[in-house]
């Protein structure tokens, strides 16, 4: 998260795009328009990888291993017909549009699409008008005449279909999986090629504000579904021609679309290479979220630690890019992973970079202080009520043992009841309703928290100690899974042992955590091993201008050094 | 190993830091103070000697042997089997150590701060949180001490500010009682204890470059000495010549007297938890040097290490368990046997190495062998 | 869902690791949990009292919080007192402290106790074998402070309290701002070891009262007892006492009244605001002298005269009134200490150790003789700087 805000590539590029006549914001908005339809109709393949990609939108990531679809085309267009009504059994939605092409001497054609994949007007009026209408009274013979009817898609292809991109397909298998993926396939009558034609178009959520990230200053855009739309906001943010946007394709079955962007020259080639290897060694039938993927190649799956991250927000994503990471888009989720990922990823927040940097220091440090209650309060309250009494101040102590008199439980089975009841509420209530989750919200904290103190079944300082801890808890979202566990972890060290014992499980974290890597990439890095330049935006958040160095975070030598003795998963 | 796994210059420093401080915070004031009264920091000082020749000695060692352990040059300069041998003395020396530093924490724990829970917990809690740590690798624990370092020096430091009000300085004096026969003699214990810089033998053949490990080391023993004056300054001033000799932990009961703004008091056992974190560290030098030595010794590679780590991790706390009959053993050792032998294996030991090396290879060798790139 | 086999290792480590913590956590519950004690099944301790019985035994008072009542107070009618005082003996401390045990049901909680007193019998009788607990135990801590009573310790610890619900916890106030009236001495667990283990240093501890009001008892610290070794040999008044506070450099506040210069019947209060010492041992001749520095800053607090005050020269006759006030109380508190007593409470021996340790050692075995006979020289410099807000 340096870079971006330095004063050199970034922001001199967003000045010029200012001072240069408008273009920069003109040609945005007009992206924008582009991009997002009115009536939330999207076009997804704005912002398509470059030229070279240009046949991998339709071949498949790699061969299947026992696909059923194999063969070349058939010349006549029954035989092509019934070969694909076959594989497409009982599949209502496959619409079959036959029709006669006016054009040399007259073909029967048909157009096979799935509805609902396709934009209409795109098929009707840039498929079925110029082949059916207008194509006749044009001069579409080239000057050395028609040779067969192979030429004949060729010349459709060039002069007859204004669609984006067309593609001709010799085998049944590249024109299924275009249908499948939203294009339509036009098969003439004796020729042995289709063509397959771009008009994915498919009703999909407007790009809007997350819900997961929601901040006071910064872009409030969020990712959509849709992974074409995904893109290009990123590309609208880093508008580099060093910007890599690799796809492939994920999935036996779902075949979802998965893009690898990193800017090259930033992203170190090792780790670009690494993560396409991760990437490529996935064997899984279906990918219905970037968490599958993540979970296939994360360093360490059986950590509770993540070392993948995740973000809707199409500005993370850049910084990141920006700071050399990797970000992995994958079609149907607006969550984006980054790679690699450190632990501090955690704590920082896209707004400590867009506000000043007293405020989001100060933020920032509360973070680590939320973090700290929401892992250690109830073992350390555990400690001090059971063990190690004697830190507490004594008036706090005689208030303590006031409340905690005649209360049935050992403090312990306090903080692990209450924290069950905690985590019982929050899930209910993140599942409920809006309306009905407020007045749960409600009944849980006064009936449950108030009435159980005042029947003597909980104290009232444990109470205290579970807001406070949730309270914690919530500041830190991203986190949230790993501060839970982490606590348990901790309330059992305490159980035994009291302040020793959360001191050597904290040690035993520590050295779990120092042990990890997130893509040869030491998990605490910039605190340990220690680097000071990078210190300065770890627990502060130093002015912009002052983070001169690029992070060491990524850099070439630990990623040459670590990455060969990683082992990485998904490999078997 | 040691190409592929580095240790900065930083993360050396604090490993003699706290291999040498989190180890001496309560198993060193009393002792120096009995010995020495006021005067003890002359002895720490006079112990600083011994440390930096230890220290000289082994960078000299390491530069010309780059990237090998002491137990591999041992058998370099001596031959296979006196090489064997000394390199058999290192390992069992560290493991005593590891189980004399073990038997000390537990100690302290059972004595000051948990009194019914059984000795045998701690040290196994400490043994298995150690094994974790060493089979994880040198890399781990070197940033283990880079995190944990700072913290230790800022629980010492801290405790200065905090009693700035309760100090009498005059317990100092008067100063220089201590006759020079006697300043000598009172210095092979803190001497041996500085020694501990001699894991720095094992450390720096990880550093990647030998040569630039002398200033880390040296840097690391003499912010450690001192931190031990400094502490030992903090008893005194604080408790008192005599009370320092009646306690056994003088400077956990100088933490006892701390009160801040009325409200925080009694903050020794926060400090002493601390202080574990530091004494664990040293457990876990010690116990990964000798896991170190012992797979280099027996030739183990790979996730053999590991193997090694665990049955050391065994024997540590079955060593530490039964090492002493109780804390007035422990004494007797610390104060009778410990010095000579320590300053033995510390310090003429590896005097031994370099002198036959210099024979053997005269002293130009170190310029030709790691002069060049 | 793909990534399964393999990695048996990891995953071995794994279990085995949750299998030690989980063991390590069930068993350390099941079996009861070595050093766990919940807040609700410990008796807190605030205030410690120690006896001698007739039979020569240790008797051990303690005040121990009363959480339920407290609870009950918080509510509505306060029922019952917040403490409860309990006694036991046995033949040693520790003795005593178990055989409590058995009277209260709940373990006794020691950290919070900051008050120890000392009764006058057992005091007289000697303090070394009652003291050993309380510096070797891990719960006593040594910022408790140490008083001595002339009667028994017990009635102290029986006695009642207004301001504070916890009556241990107003003694403990009153011995905190000792130092701003400065008529007695207050003096914690570590100074008391100190002196106790010294071998030229005397101890002194604070004293306090018992006065019976209208059929309550209310405590007052007054003067405080003079020890020789560990046992007490009798006792300095509030004035002894200042004069002893000024000589250790102890004394932060506290009222002198002076003759007004004027109307000699009628008295200016002078408040001392900042008080220093230096105590500086001399070699003359083969005889060691005690110099001793006071500077004294004070302000002009009331007085009962209609005299004007406030100009120089007047100001000056009071800091001269004020030096005599003054040096006559230490001279006092000295001669009281070196005739009366004949013990070295100033700590002037390990003075003389720390500025002359050669001629020390000749007089170290014979420090006892040769106290009360050393010279002492007091000088006194005062200095009145405000006059608060009249003239």
């Amino acid at each position: 998260m340096f870079e971006s805000f330095l004063p050199g590539k970034g922001r001199r590029q967003a000045k010029k795009n200012i001072g240069g006549e408008g273009s920069g914001r003109g040609g945005g908005s007009g992206q924008d328009k582009e991009a997002v339809k009115p009536g939330g109709r999207t076009d997804p393949e704005v912002g398509e990888p470059g030229e070279k990609n240009k046949a991998a939108w339709v071949r498949s990531g790699r061969e299947l291993p026992s696909g059923p679809v194999s063969g070349d085309l058939a010349d006549g267009l029954q035989a092509n017909i019934s070969a694909l009504k076959n594989r497409f059994k009982n599949s209502a939605d496959v619409i079959y549009r036959e029709f006669t092409v006016r054009f040399g001497h007259n073909p029967k054609a048909v157009l096979i699409y799935i509805d609902g994949m396709v934009n209409q007007e795109t098929t009707s009026g840039t498929i079925l008008k110029p082949l059916m209408f207008d194509i006749e009274g044009r001069d579409y013979m080239p000057s050395s005449g028609l040779r067969g009817l192979a030429d004949m898609a060729d010349v459709i292809a060039n002069r007859a279909l204004p669609n984006k991109r067309v593609v001709e397909a010799k085998t049944l298998k590249e024109v299924v999986d275009g249908i499948l993926c939203g294009n339509t396939a036009l098969l003439i009558d004796g020729s042995p090629t289709a063509l397959v034609i771009e008009t994915k178009g498919w009703e999909s959520r407007n790009v809007d504000e997350p819900g997961t990230e929601s901040i006071v200053r910064g872009p409030r855009e969020g990712f959509t579904e849709n992974i074409g739309v995904n893109c290009s906001m990123l590309r609208r943010k880093i508008k580099d021609e060093d910007l890599r946007v690799e796809s492939m394709e994920l999935g036996r079955r779902t075949k979802t679309s998965v893009y690898l962007a990193y800017i090259d020259g930033v992203a170190s080639r090792e780790m670009v290479d690494e993560v396409k290897r991760r990437l490529n060694k996935i064997e899984i039938d279906g990918v219905l979220e970037s968490g599958y993927i993540e979970q296939l190649i994360e360093d360490a799956p059986r950590s509770i630690f993540p070392t993948v991250g995740n973000t809707e927000k199409p500005d993370v994503v850049a910084a990141k890019l920006l700071e050399g990471r990797l970000a992995i888009f994958v079609d149907g989720t607006p969550f984006v992973l980054t790679v690699p990922h450190l632990f501090i990823e955690g704590f920082q927040s896209s707004e400590d970079y867009y506000s000043r940097p007293y405020y989001a220091t100060t933020v920032r440090l509360v973070r680590y202080l939320a973090f700290i209650i929401a892992v250690l309060l109830p073992a350390g309250y555990v400690a001090l009520q059971s063990y190690n009494q004697d830190l507490l101040p004594t008036s706090l102590l005689i208030s303590m043992v006031v409340s905690r008199e005649g209360t049935p439980f050992p403090s312990y089975m306090e903080v692990i009841i209450m924290g069950v009841i905690f985590e019982i509420m929050r899930e209910a209530g993140v599942r409920m309703p809006g309306a009905i989750g407020q007045a749960f919200s409600i009944v849980g904290a006064l009936v449950l928290g108030e009435a159980s103190a005042r029947a003597g079944l909980v104290s009232n300082s444990m109470i205290v100690v579970v807001a406070l801890t949730a309270i914690g808890g919530f500041a830190l979202t991203s986190l949230a899974d790993v501060i839970g566990l982490l606590r348990l972890f901790f309330i059992a060290c305490a159980a035994p042992l009291g302040l020793f014992g959360i001191l050597m499980g904290g040690l035993a974290v520590l050295i779990h955590m120092l042990k990890l890597y997130s893509f040869g990439v030491p998990y605490l890095l910039p605190v340990a091993p220690g680097n000071l330049n990078d210190l300065k935006d770890v627990f502060i958040r130093a002015p912009l201008g002052s983070q001169v160095l690029p992070p060491r975070i990524l850099g070439h030598r630990n990623v040459a050094r670590t990455m060969s003795r990683r082992r990485p998963p998904g490999k078997d | 190993m040691p190409d592929e796994t580095r240790i900065s210059g930083r993360q050396l420093f604090f490993l003699v830091l706290c291999t040498v401080l989190g180890s001496a915070l309560y198993g060193l004031p009393n002792g120096l103070i009995y010995q020495g009264k006021q005067d003890a920091w002359l002895d720490v000082l006079m112990g600083l000697g011994f440390a930096v020749i230890i220290a000289l000695v082994l960078c000299v060692l390491g530069s010309r042997y780059p990237n090998r352990t002491l137990f591999q040059y041992s058998e370099t300069i001596m031959g296979k089997y006196p090489g064997k041998f000394i390199g058999l003395i290192f390992v069992l020396f560290f493991l005593m150590m590891a189980a004399v530093l073990v038997r000390v924490e537990v100690d302290f724990l059972v004595v000051a701060l948990m009194p019914e829970t059984p000795m045998p917990i701690f040290a196994l809690v400490f043994m298995a949180v150690s094994t974790y740590a060493v089979t994880s690798g040198v890399e781990v624990i070197g940033r283990l001490s880079e995190l944990i370092g700072p913290l230790l020096v800022l629980a010492v430091v801290g405790i200065l500010f905090f009693t700035f009000n309760i100090m009498h300085l005059e317990n100092l004096l008067p100063l220089f009682q201590e006759n020079p026969a006697e300043v000598i003699k009172h210095s092979l214990l803190p001497g041996g204890w500085l020694g501990f810089t001699v894991l720095a033998g094992v450390w720096m053949s990880f550093q990647g470059k030998s040569q630039k490990a002398l200033k880390p080391v040296l840097g690391g023993t003499f912010t450690a000495t001192l931190l031990i004056i400094l502490v030992l300054f903090q008893c005194i001033t604080i408790l008192g010549v005599n009370v320092s000799i009646q306690q056994i932990y003088p400077l956990f009961r100088a933490v006892r007297m701390i009160e801040v703004g009325d409200f925080f008091e009694r903050l020794d056992s926060l400090a002493g938890i601390l202080w574990t974190a530091g004494g664990f560290l040293a457990i876990a030098a010690f116990h990964e040097c000798a896991a170190i030595g012992a797979a280099q010794w027996l030739k183990i590679k790979g996730n053999g290490c590991k193997w090694v780590a665990w049955v050391e991790g065994l024997a540590i706390l079955f060593l530490s368990l039964f090492l002493f009959h109780g804390s007035s053993d422990r004494w007797l050792f610390l104060r009778s046997l410990f010095p000579p032998l320590a300053l033995t294996v510390e310090m003429l030991l590896p005097m031994l190495l370099l002198t036959v090396s210099v024979l053997r290879h005269g002293w130009g060798f170190a310029g030709r062998r790691s002069g060049g790139k | 869902m793909a990534v399964e086999s393999g990695k048996h290792k990891g995953r071995r480590r794994v279990i085995f690791l949750f299998t030690l913590i989980l063991t390590l956590a069930l068993s350390t519950l099941a079996s009861g949990c070595w050093n766990r004690r919940e807040l609700n099944r410990i008796g807190i301790v605030s205030a410690v009292g120690l006896d001698l019985t007739p039979d020569h035994k240790i008797e051990l008072t303690v005040q121990i919080i009363r959480a339920r009542a407290m609870k009950m107070a918080e509510g509505a009618s306060g029922e019952g007192k917040a403490v409860w005082v309990v006694s036991s003996s046995g033949g040693t401390v520790f003795d005593a402290v178990r055989n409590l045990v058995e009277k209260s049901g709940r373990r006794l909680y020691y950290p919070h106790n900051s008050l120890i007193v000392l009764g006058q019998e057992l005091a007289q009788a000697g303090v070394r074998p009652v003291m050993d607990l309380f510096t070797r135990d891990q719960e006593m801590r040594l910022l408790a402070w140490v008083v001595v009573a002339p009667g028994t310790a017990a009635d102290v610890l029986k006695a009642d309290s207004e301001l504070n619900n916890v009556p241990s916890k107003q003694l403990e106030e009153m011995l905190k701002n000792y130092n701003t009236v400065s008529k007695s001495v207050g003096s914690n667990l570590l100074e008391f070891d100190e002196s106790l283990l010294s071998k030229t240093t005397q101890p002194v501890l604070g004293r306090v009262v018992l006065d019976k009001v209208s059929g309550k008892n209310e405590l007052r610290l007054d003067g405080a007892g003079v020890f020789r070794g560990d046992k007490l040999i009798g006792w300095l008044d509030g004035a002894e006492s200042r004069g002893y506070l000024f000589i250790k450099g102890k004394v932060k506040s506290g009222s002198v009244l002076v003759p007004s210069p004027g109307n000699p019947d009628q008295a200016v209060t002078l408040e001392i605001i900042r008080a220093g010492s230096r105590v500086k041992p001399e070699w003359l001749d083969g005889k060691v002298r005690f110099e001793i520095d006071v500077k004294v800053e004070a302000n002009l607090v009331e007085q009962a005269s209609a005299q004007k005050l406030s100009s120089p020269d007047m100001i000056s006759v009071l800091e001269e009134e004020l030096n005599q006030a003054i040096a006559n109380q230490i001279r006092t508190t000295i001669s009281v200490a070196q005739t009366r007593y004949k013990a070295d409470i100033f700590g002037f021996g390990t003075d003389l150790m720390r500025a002359h340790p050669e001629e020390w050692q000749r007089l170290a075995a014979k420090w006892e003789t040769e106290f009360p006979q050393v010279e002492t020289q007091v000088k006194v410099q005062a200095k009145i700087t405000h006059t608060d807000l009249s003239q």
